[in-house]
């Protein structure tokens, strides 16, 4: 194992984590970690799903108090029991998961707690809270109203807020877990810029990612977790992008992921003109046995209401459907899943996981009329356990067995039973939003082979993909939605990057007639 | 986390497995034990607590209380509650009293009211999610609705009647066996197999785990929901059964804060307000519980009004000890 803690006497040790070790009743989370992260510098923290990263932000950040070990912040020792404390001290922690008040306004929620008041009437200082604001989000280069309700404005611009009141607090480490998770290409450059300010501004930034390519565009150094160890710290600039996967995973993993040659069969879906919902107008689009039709856009271009309305849950305005040459219909997401048609929401938390069910019961719930038997039609427990364990001895779910709570599942393995569910009902047709979203290298490349060996199988899929490298690898052919229309439709040599993304965000037109 | 890791154990019984299913299936033991130490301390104060009489007395009122418990727990479980369940005690037991003394046929008058209590669960349902009002004041207005009616309907009097049939559903001993007692014992097994071997608990529980889920895999949400809320009614309304068959009247002034004995029931034996999780031997014990503070109390001549802060008491002393297990007892996790 390598030393991680290599001091270049020069750089200034602005936080140093020494020998943290956490624990949860039967889970060692974190285990004699230690490093250093320096006063202007980006240290990348990375690590699969379940490496301890999020623990380790939240020892950080005041929310967990660590078993044994201590953190010392500009020499000092920092010992944070709330996270107001770590906030006064200068950390600020922007967590992956939204800590805002819906109800409340931007400026509001930015300034949460550390309101300045007015001597005159004690209330709050509005102005200044406004004009603050402002200047923050043009440092991001980011329209968003200071006195819109968070409830109001979309997900990337709720992940900015959140960016924009960790940089008001002044902190001197800025920590941020996973911060581009819904932001898109342009906001992300913007994101990057800011960073690299706060950085040249002196401030230490801990930037946690899946992204690997983000690592290397904007960090100097980059800590490796392992089942909750460090095993290395390393200086970007010497090492490559294989090199951290294979210390994060512990083993050499194809991380580009690579898209089989499968034949392609009849057409499995057929849409004519659908328009659905408020958004979704005029699509056409066709997906053939064996074949993965990958759906591209910005986000909130539609995608997700495309899945939604042949799922049956979105009220179809025009136009018509077909599965398997047949019409098609569903009014209810039951009706679908009857028809064979599997489902993945993108938002695994939201409207995915069922927390306070096992694995199995989550595995089989969408099909429990299969694991019933017997004159009473009561659930069989063997038929129900045989289901389950083969959906998870084919996608590799790590668990201590069927009956483990789904809750107590890194976020990869969570992703393969969701996985899971949507193959149950038969999979002739799979909607699949978002596949790897959220899901560490490992699991991301085996879901992958998963979606090849599917296919191969004969199953049709349609998969919504917001990350380009799999959007481009995986599809056959992807179809680029805007503003609810289709704007493009690539494959073959014209399936690239700066197409994509030029039909996303100028509305420019590539194979479709205008 | 490293302990998950560790390798994939698929399909074979472990020794951890097994520890899991027993902590599972003992959800209900941290109630076991202050209920025995209760049950040491009433004997000891009291030397009319440990006789064969009182403790009959004591199953049978805790019998006639779990059943529409187990109902609520269901309810709960789905991440919802039904706050009209006091009402639908009075206008069940209003409805089969007034029957009766019409003249028709008791069974008949008592079938009417187990119906009048479907009704108004389906009432509750139908509300709750085709106007998509939230569950708290949609029951809440049909507490209110059902009580008056229930007042309209007798006039503001008593029902009395002398009714022998009425009688043996709190009277009647099959094989020795109280018959609330008999009832409550199926009605734990009917809960039980619900919950655990029937499609519709599973989607009960998923339901009440993550609604948007279940919707978006395809469950019938809705329909669910509507049965739910008729099976809370028609339970509320056997308790009115039961009421009405002790006391021989029905009354519009009857099942006053019936749908919080029945909440506190089912939170004393465990499961969450959050839904998703219950168990049906701590709803059981849940309703001994409360149903021993009782007794003991007006044992010890302690007044009613008492009793009542003390139950209070004992519900914020219970959910404190759900908080601080849930807090500490399971770790968060990276």
């Amino acid at each position: 194992m390598n030393d991680p803690t290599t001091d270049h006497g020069a750089d200034v040790a602005i936080l140093e984590v020494e020998h943290v070790t956490m624990e949860f009743p039967g889970v060692r989370a974190l285990d004699d970690v230690h490093f250093d992260v320096r006063a202007g510098e980006v240290h990348a923290l990375v690590g699969e799903n379940g490496a301890g990263k999020s623990t380790l932000l939240k020892v950080l950040g005041g929310v967990y108090t660590p078993t044994r070990g201590r953190l010392r912040l500009a020499g000092q020792e920092y010992v944070p029991v709330s996270p107001s404390d770590a906030i006064e001290a200068g950390i600020a922690v922007i967590y992956q998961e939204f800590t805002l008040f819906p109800d409340l306004t931007v400026a509001e929620n930015v300034f949460i707690g550390r309101e300045p008041i007015s001597r005159l009437s004690r209330g709050i200082r509005y102005g200044e809270i406004r004009a603050v604001c402002r200047e923050l989000f043009s440092m991001l280069g980011v329209d968003i109203d200071p006195d819109a309700r968070v409830a109001d404005i979309g997900v990337a611009a709720q992940q900015l807020v959140e960016i924009a009141r960790a940089l008001s607090t002044q902190g001197r480490v800025i920590v941020m877990d996973e911060p581009t998770a819904a932001l898109n290409s342009t906001e992300v450059t913007r994101l990057m810029d800011v960073i690299r300010r706060l950085r040249d501004e002196g401030r230490a930034v801990i930037y946690v990612s899946h992204h690997l390519e983000e690592v290397f565009e904007v960090a100097d150094r980059a800590t490796v977790l392992r089942d909750g160890r460090n095993v290395a710290t390393l200086d970007i600039a010497g090492t490559t992008e294989a090199e951290l996967v294979r210390l994060m995973v512990g083993r050499d993993v194809e991380s580009v992921t690579h898209r089989d040659q499968v034949e392609k069969g009849e057409v499995v879906l057929r849409l004519a003109g659908l328009s659905a919902g408020s958004m979704l107008k005029d699509v056409d689009l066709e997906v053939r046995r064996g074949e993965i039709v990958g759906i591209g856009g910005v986000a909130g271009a539609g995608q997700s209401d495309l899945t939604q309305a042949i799922l049956g849950a979105l009220a179809i305005r025009a136009g018509s459907m077909e599965l398997g040459g047949a019409r098609f219909a569903p009014a209810t997401p039951g009706e679908a899943l009857d028809a064979g048609v599997g489902f993945l929401h993108e938002d695994r938390k939201r409207a995915g996981i069922l927390p306070d069910l096992s694995v199995q019961q989550n595995l089989s719930i969408s099909v429990l009329k299969r694991v019933r038997n017997g004159l009473l039609r009561l659930l069989s427990m063997r038929s129900e356990r045989e289901l389950a364990d083969g959906y998870m001895t084919s996608l590799r779910v790590k668990a201590s067995g069927p009956d483990q709570s789904i809750s107590e599942l890194s976020g990869g393995n969570q992703q393969k039973v969701m996985l899971g569910r949507a193959l149950a009902p038969g999979g002739r047709l799979l909607l699949l939003n978002e596949p790897t979203r959220g899901v560490d290298v490992g699991a991301r490349a085996e879901i992958h082979q998963l979606l090849n060996r599917l296919t191969a199988e004969g199953a049709a899929l349609l998969m919504v993909s917001s990350d380009l490298p799999e959007l481009i690898g995986m599809s056959d052919r992807v179809v680029v939605l805007s503003q609810g229309r289709v704007v493009g439709r690539l494959s073959g040599d014209a399936l690239t990057d700066e197409n994509v993304i030029a039909c996303a965000t100028t509305g420019m037109r590539i194979g479709v007639s205008a | 986390m490293n302990a998950l890791d560790a390798g994939p154990v698929v399909g074979k019984t472990t020794g951890r497995m097994v520890a899991e299913r027993l902590r599972k299936g003992l959800g209900a033991v941290p109630l076991a034990l202050p209920l025995l130490v209760l049950v040491v301390v009433l004997a000891l104060a009291s030397p009319a607590f440990l006789t064969p009489t009182n403790l009959e007395n004591l199953l049978v009122q805790s019998s006639i209380v779990a059943i529409p418990s187990l109902a609520m727990m269901m309810c709960l479980v789905m991440g919802e509650f039904d706050l009209s369940v006091g009402s639908v005690v009075a206008f069940a037991g209003a409805i089969t009293c007034t029957l009766i003394l019409s003249g028709v046929p008791t069974l008949l008058a008592m079938g009417a009211g187990l119906a009048a209590g479907a009704g108004v669960g389906l009432f509750n349902g139908l509300v709750v999610t085709r106007l998509k009002v939230t569950p708290f004041i949609a029951t809440m207005a049909t507490l209110v609705i059902v009580r008056g009616l229930t007042l309209v309907y007798t006039n503001g009097h008593d029902v009395i009647v002398a009714d022998p049939t009425l009688k043996l559903l709190v009277g009647a001993r099959p094989l020795g066996i109280p018959m609330p007692i008999i009832l409550a014992a199926i009605a734990a097994v009917l809960a039980w197999w619900v919950l655990n071997r029937v499609r519709f608990g599973r989607w009960v529980s998923a339901i009440g785990s993550n609604r948007e889920a279940a919707a978006v895999t395809g469950l019938p949400v809705d329909r669910t929901r509507v049965l739910v809320y008729i099976l809370v009614g028609s339970a509320a309304a056997l308790w009115g059964l039961f009421i009405s068959a002790q006391l021989q009247k029905g009354s519009g002034l009857l099942g006053i804060g019936f749908e919080l004995t029945a909440i506190t029931v089912v939170i004393l034996g465990g499961t969450s307000l959050k839904g998703g999780r219950g168990t049906v031997a701590g709803t059981i014990l849940g309703a001994i519980m409360l149903e021993t503070i009782r007794n003991g109390l007006n044992l010890l001549n302690v007044p009613v009004a008492y009793q009542r802060i003390s139950v209070g008491i004992v519900l914020v002393a219970a959910l404190a000890v759900i908080g601080l297990r849930d807090r500490y007892g399971r770790g968060g996790r990276a």
